[in-house]
């Protein structure tokens, strides 16, 4: 369980993020929308751990991340907007770069990056150097490494940046049965379709603060009511 | 298009430069306090160089500017040689280049435009630096302010532009025969020339020589001996630069504008000619050394051994940072070409030292001198390695430092890990220079100096670590760009105002010591012991100062 509470982050004299709270329980698949500039990646970062937090706390499972960010981190599985991977190594010496991180040991590390190479199929190039990968192919390999070690929570920011159509359904897929093993996702995107398609719950932020914190049905019955689709709901709703 | 483009390049700077946040202005202000306590430095040694070769050793106006000249010849390789390196990244690998070739932009231009990007990027530090020691040569000599404006504007600025104009030609040249012939025998030829040059030139200008050659007209050396410089030194820019000094400083400025005109004409020569390669081969190098890399990253398919699935003595937090470390150094060409280099030059230095520091003996202030001028070259050897390797460590890891930021990495495990190879690699360096340039002294004063190296290495790798990390520049790929830019440049100042604070320290005891070997008195060791627990103590404090600046420049927000 992720917890948010009275989140608040400033630079200087700008609010960022204003009093966020929110709780995304086990299980929950949680679109976070907002336009540019929102604070969606603001706070995606200080769960990450990327950002101090201003004023406020985050709990995974009743830990503090602040007051022990190591224990916090073993449980989240992040994936950046910007995949960047280290560009001298190759994609499969990333993974296992990336599960020793997590102290995973060899032989386990091994088989779950077999396992994540047939999933994401992502077989064909994992022995090159990433610096030769498109934006689509580390995408994929920065997924990979984010589900090694079988998070508790897994962070995404914008997941379809770059994907082509079908990694995007690969990617998708494989995000629904995470929810389904009962694993927290709570992913920031401005790709309304896949709200729509995956997620079973949306908050949408504007200008720091949280406006909407609806589930998917309860959006739907909104999109009935004004007659919109789910662009011009969006639209409407953050225009107020 | 040339004044558009570096109008809002301008505007960039400026934006980036001048916002006064507090946080930014506090930064500023220490960096204009570091730079102003440098030159203050610079300028009073020079002054008090000057003096010393001039009054106390008594060498003469001629060879003192012979002596400067062969530094200004080492200075202008040293440029030069850089210059190739940063051109290389400011012109074909940097972003900006690949945002303007997409515009209608012509080639020239945007040649034109980083060439001059290049030579301001690499040589403001120096500029700077150059300025405060001719600033104390000018107050020794009583110069007029117009004559060093001459010397600043028609002989410095020219040869630094010399040197880095000279670096673009030969990159350019290096890329065209590259795509023909191949990078690895077009560097082993360059290698090769440029060691035979600097050999050539030291059997040349042997300063031993000259030395000897002047000394037998003693005490008339104040005169100027044609006939002693060899024609080939003539026609080097350190020879103008410094030839133009001696007859400013006499006073005989019609002999002072031949060199000048020739240092500006040279200048301007090498110019012309960067800008005409430029203007035929930028472009077509630009696009094939694109091609080159796609071709060269094909055939390594297949080649690469996964270092990763190999068992390890290590835990597996460990182990994965040390090989990432390991295997992206040994595949950043830059970073193996640059230890090999600076490897091959710490051996000749080791191969020569031993004998360097029998110079002056009997007279035991000389002695002192040469010792500790020894000794502040071993230093700035180990402060350079680590300034080369140590600096850019936090900036490498670059935007994918998110990948470490995020996991369960203890930050303190992290620092470790990340530099125990280099402490190990430089702590051996050090025990090697100290073995080498203690050779010929007692047993005592071996022990010593290896433990004041010993006590030295952490404060400066540590110096370098922790600014390293407060000046990190995540975007910046290439590591000489990045142990050469601003806050290298402060930081190496800092070491610097270091070095001085343990050589102002020590060099008393140092001097007691040699001046009890001369007089053949009973010397009491405690003063070394004493140097080394003052040493000790700074470093020690400088360590936990810079280990705190880089914890705290990594819980800042990424």
């Amino acid at each position: 369980m992720l917890k948010l509470i009275n989140l608040t982050k400033t630079f200087g004299e700008f609010t960022a993020v204003d009093n966020l709270n929110l709780q995304i329980n086990q299980g929950d698949l949680f679109g976070f929308l907002g336009p540019n500039g929102a604070g969606k990646t603001t706070t995606i970062k200080m769960i990450t751990g990327l950002y101090n937090i201003s004023k406020g706390a985050i709990l995974i499972d009743d830990i503090n991340i602040t007051k022990d960010p190591i224990i916090s981190k073993t449980k989240i599985g992040y994936i950046p907007d910007q995949p960047f991977i280290y560009d001298k190594l190759t994609g499969k010496e990333f993974l296992y770069f990336s599960g020793g991180l997590y102290q995973i040991p060899k032989k386990e590390l091994k088989d779950k990056i077999d396992h994540l190479i047939d999933i994401l199929k992502i077989g064909d190039w994992l022995n090159k150097k990433t610096e030769a990968y498109s934006q689509g192919m580390r995408q994929r390999i920065t997924i990979a490494s984010a589900f090694l070690h079988d998070p508790e929570i897994i962070i995404i920011d914008e997941p379809m940046v770059g994907l082509d159509p079908q990694s995007a359904v690969i990617v998708k897929q494989v995000l629904k049965q995470k929810a389904r093993e009962d694993c927290t996702i709570f992913m920031s995107t401005h790709s309304l379709n896949v709200v729509e398609e995956i997620c079973n719950r949306v908050g949408i932020i504007n200008y720091g603060k949280l406006i909407y914190d609806v589930s998917i049905n309860e959006l739907k019955q909104m999109q009935k009511e004004h007659n919109h689709n789910i662009e011009e709901l969006f639209i409407a709703l953050t225009q107020t | 298009m040339f004044a558009h483009i570096l109008k809002y390049k301008f505007l960039s700077f400026i934006h980036t430069d001048f916002d006064f946040t507090p946080r930014l202005l506090i930064r500023k202000t220490g960096n204009i306090f570091i730079y102003g306590l440098f030159s203050i430095g610079a300028f009073f040694f020079t002054k008090n160089m000057i003096e010393y070769v001039l009054v106390t050793q008594r060498i003469g106006q001629f060879l003192m500017h012979e002596f400067i000249s062969i530094i200004l010849f080492m200075f202008f390789i040293a440029v030069h040689v850089g210059n190739i390196i940063v051109s290389y990244s400011t012109m074909f690998k940097s972003e900006e280049v690949h945002f303007l070739f997409t515009k209608p932009v012509k080639p020239s231009v945007i040649f034109s435009i980083k060439f001059l990007d290049n030579f301001f990027y690499s040589s403001t530090t120096l500029i700077l630096i150059l300025i405060s020691v001719f600033t104390g040569y000018a107050v020794y000599f009583d110069l007029s302010i117009s004559s060093f404006l001459i010397i600043l504007f028609l002989n410095i600025i020219p040869f630094l532009i010399s040197a880095g104009a000279l670096g673009v030609i030969i990159l350019l040249i290096i890329m065209k025969l590259a795509i023909k012939i191949g990078l690895r025998k077009i560097f082993i030829t360059l290698g090769l020339f440029y060691l035979s040059f600097l050999i050539g030139f030291f059997q040349i200008a042997s300063p031993v020589d000259l030395v000897n050659e002047v000394f037998k007209y003693y005490p008339d050396i104040n005169r100027y001996f044609a006939e002693l410089i060899p024609p080939f030194i003539k026609y080097l820019p350190n020879h103008w630069l410094s030839d133009s000094l001696f007859w400013m400083v006499n006073e005989n400025f019609d002999q002072a504008l031949q060199p000048i005109i020739m240092q500006n004409s040279f200048a301007i020569m090498l110019i012309m000619i960067a800008l005409f390669l430029g203007k035929r081969w930028y472009y077509s190098i630009w696009l094939t050394s694109f091609r080159k890399v796609h071709i060269k990253r094909k055939k390594e398919q297949g080649k690469i051994h996964n270092l990763f699935e190999k068992d390890s003595i290590f835990k597996p937090q460990a182990e994965t940072l040390i090989k990432k470390d390991w295997l992206t150094f040994l595949r950043e060409p830059s970073q193996v070409i640059h230890f090999i280099v600076l490897m091959v030059l710490i051996l000749l230095f080791i191969s020569s030292v031993s004998s360097v520091v029998l110079i002056g003996q009997y007279n035991y202030y000389l002695q002192s001198i040469v010792y500790m001028t020894v000794f502040l070259f071993n230093v700035l050897l180990i402060s350079t390695l680590s300034l080369r390797f140590v600096f850019p460590i936090i900036s490498l890891e670059g935007i994918t430092f998110w990948k470490i930021k995020t996991s369960p990495v203890n930050i303190h495990k992290y620092f470790f890990i990340r530099l125990m190879p280099y402490i190990i690699l430089i702590f051996i360096i050090s025990q090697l220079l100290s073995v080498f340039s203690n050779y010929q002294y007692s047993i005592h004063l071996k022990i010593m100096s290896a433990l004041i190296n010993a006590l030295i290495v952490p404060g400066l790798i540590f110096i370098n670590f922790g600014l390293g990390a407060y000046f990190a520049d995540y975007k910046e790929k290439n590591p000489i760009r990045i142990a050469s830019s601003q806050g290298a440049s402060i930081t190496f100042l800092i070491v610097i105002i270091f070095l001085v604070a343990l050589i102002a320290g020590s060099f008393r005891s140092f001097l007691v010591y040699f001046e009890s070997l001369a007089k053949f008195r009973i010397y009491n060791i405690s003063a070394l012991l004493e140097v080394s627990i003052y040493i000790a103590i700074v470093s020690i404090l400088v360590s936990i100062i810079s280990y705190r600046i880089a914890l705290r420049s990594l819980k800042k927000d990424f």
